[in-house]
């Protein structure tokens, strides 16, 4: 044993430098046990060779662990223990450990979905007010209310007055009337009405074809009005037939024959007052 | 109380035989959530019972129109959203001669109410969101209240999710100003 001792503490000394401690330490009897150990592993894969089938399936690089036809689902062990442990903490209140337990539907997929949606839109809403200080601080309530059964009579009233509205029969002059007296239909006459009144004033303008002989702007003698040259003072200039053209014979007749008798009538008036 | 699916809910409506245990069914289905999201637009009680009512019987005749392609409640939703806007409209209307502007008159009904069941700093909240126009009402309520998704939001009331984001921000900004300024 002495010697094995100072061979071991040799072996120390060699793999860890002198007066350094092996940090290691091993379970208590484990080299006195190891040479039983493999040779009993030797014994037991010697064994199986003889059965070829056997020793195939269990090949020596396969774990013990491996090798072990059953298994327990994962974390057995541990929800074992937390069970154990709820059923001891329940058996102290019979009555509570009596009620059975109500069995709980998995989750389906739209709730799932739903919830996601729900949780990401909080978020939104929340993100949206951090901006708004006094309106987040604001407790959301719904600040109206309703007298009791309201929504019981809803549905009746609602069905009531429909079926009130069907039954009122409207005269086919109210429908025309309707019709024709409609906000679409008054603002499509007020359009129609205007082009109408714009096609009017197109259409009539009066035909004032202005010819540059009346309008005098041709710059030649000819457009020039007689009230212009008599105006201007050119009578002098011009010759004795232009003179005849400008003169309306039919007119100065007429003119002086009135003026003939308007003499006469002076005359013979002036002679009555004398006589008088 | 466990309701219809709205698949179940429809495919009765199309059978003439269980067509109005139908409507009976989205009533007793949708009432509630109807009514307060048209509550919280209207104010007065006796108004949203009305546009509620209407919301309904508009739903029952357009029933055979609706293309299932939006789900039953969007469209409902759709259907409230529009008669209260139109009922607001319509008071609008026929106020024109009172001085007192629609959102006045919404506030001292709210100050009324015997149904309404909040402390001060509830009624404050709720003037505040009185103060805001129409749609941003309307959106704030379904955000800040129902927290509706934007997706949803853009189905009901056919407006752009980045145009409600900005509504709701505008809202929620206008709303904390009035708060802390009131």
């Amino acid at each position: 044993m002495t010697t094995n001792h100072t061979n071991q503490s040799e072996e120390e000394n060699f793999l860890f430098g002198k007066d350094k401690k092996n940090p290691f330490v091993l379970p208590e009897g484990y080299f006195e046990s190891l040479a039983d150990k493999v040779i009993n592993k030797i014994e037991v894969e010697e064994e199986l060779k003889q059965y070829a089938t056997l020793f195939a399936i269990t090949s020596p690089q396969t774990s013990a662990r491996e090798r072990g036809y059953f298994v327990v689902p994962e974390n057995y062990f541990i929800k074992n223990e937390n069970l154990l442990e709820y059923r001891y903490e329940l058996a102290a209140f019979n009555a509570l450990a009596n009620v059975p337990k109500p069995e709980l539907k998995p989750l389906t997929e739209d709730y799932l979905d739903a919830l996601s949606a729900k949780v990401l839109k909080q978020i939104e809403v929340a993100d949206e007010m951090k901006e708004f200080a006094t309106l987040s601080e604001l407790k959301k309530q719904n600040v109206f209310a309703v007298g009791p059964d309201y929504f019981d009579t809803v549905a009746d009233k609602v069905k009531e007055r429909y079926h009130s509205s069907k039954g009122e029969k409207v005269s086919i002059v109210e429908q025309v009337l309707g019709l024709l007296f409609k906000p679409k239909m008054a603002f499509a006459y007020s359009i129609v009405l205007i082009v109408g009144i714009g096609m009017f004033f197109y259409f009539n303008k009066p035909t004032t074809v202005t010819t540059p002989i009346d309008s005098g702007d041709c710059k030649t003698l000819a457009c020039l009005e007689r009230k212009e040259l008599l105006n201007e003072h050119t009578i002098q200039n011009l010759d004795d037939e232009n003179l005849y053209d400008l003169v309306n014979v039919d007119e100065l007749g007429k003119q002086l024959s009135e003026t003939k008798d308007s003499i006469v009538t002076t005359n013979t008036d002036s002679v009555h007052a004398k006589i008088k | 109380m466990q309701h219809h699916t709205d698949q179940e809910i429809m495919d009765m409506f199309r059978n003439e035989e269980t067509r109005n245990m139908s409507i009976h069914y989205m009533i007793k289905k949708y009432q509630q959530k109807l009514y307060w999201h048209i509550r919280k637009i209207v104010i007065d009680h006796d108004d949203t019972d009305d546009v509620l009512q209407n919301t309904f019987i508009k739903a029952w005749k357009g029933m055979s129109k609706f293309k299932e392609e939006s789900k039953l409640y969007t469209w409902l939703y759709r259907v409230a959203t529009n008669e209260s806007i139109t009922f607001l409209r319509q008071k609008k209307r026929a106020n024109l001669t009172s001085l007192d502007s629609i959102e006045h008159q919404l506030v001292s009904t709210l100050e009324s109410d015997p149904f309404f069941k909040g402390d001060e700093i509830q009624m404050k909240l709720q003037k505040a969101i009185l103060t805001l126009p129409e749609k941003q009402r309307i959106v704030f309520n379904m955000r800040y209240y129902d927290e509706t998704p934007y997706a949803e939001m853009s189905e009901i009331l056919e407006t752009s999710e980045g145009a409600l984001k900005a509504s709701y921000h505008h809202a929620a900004k206008k709303v904390e100003d009035h708060l802390l300024k009131h």
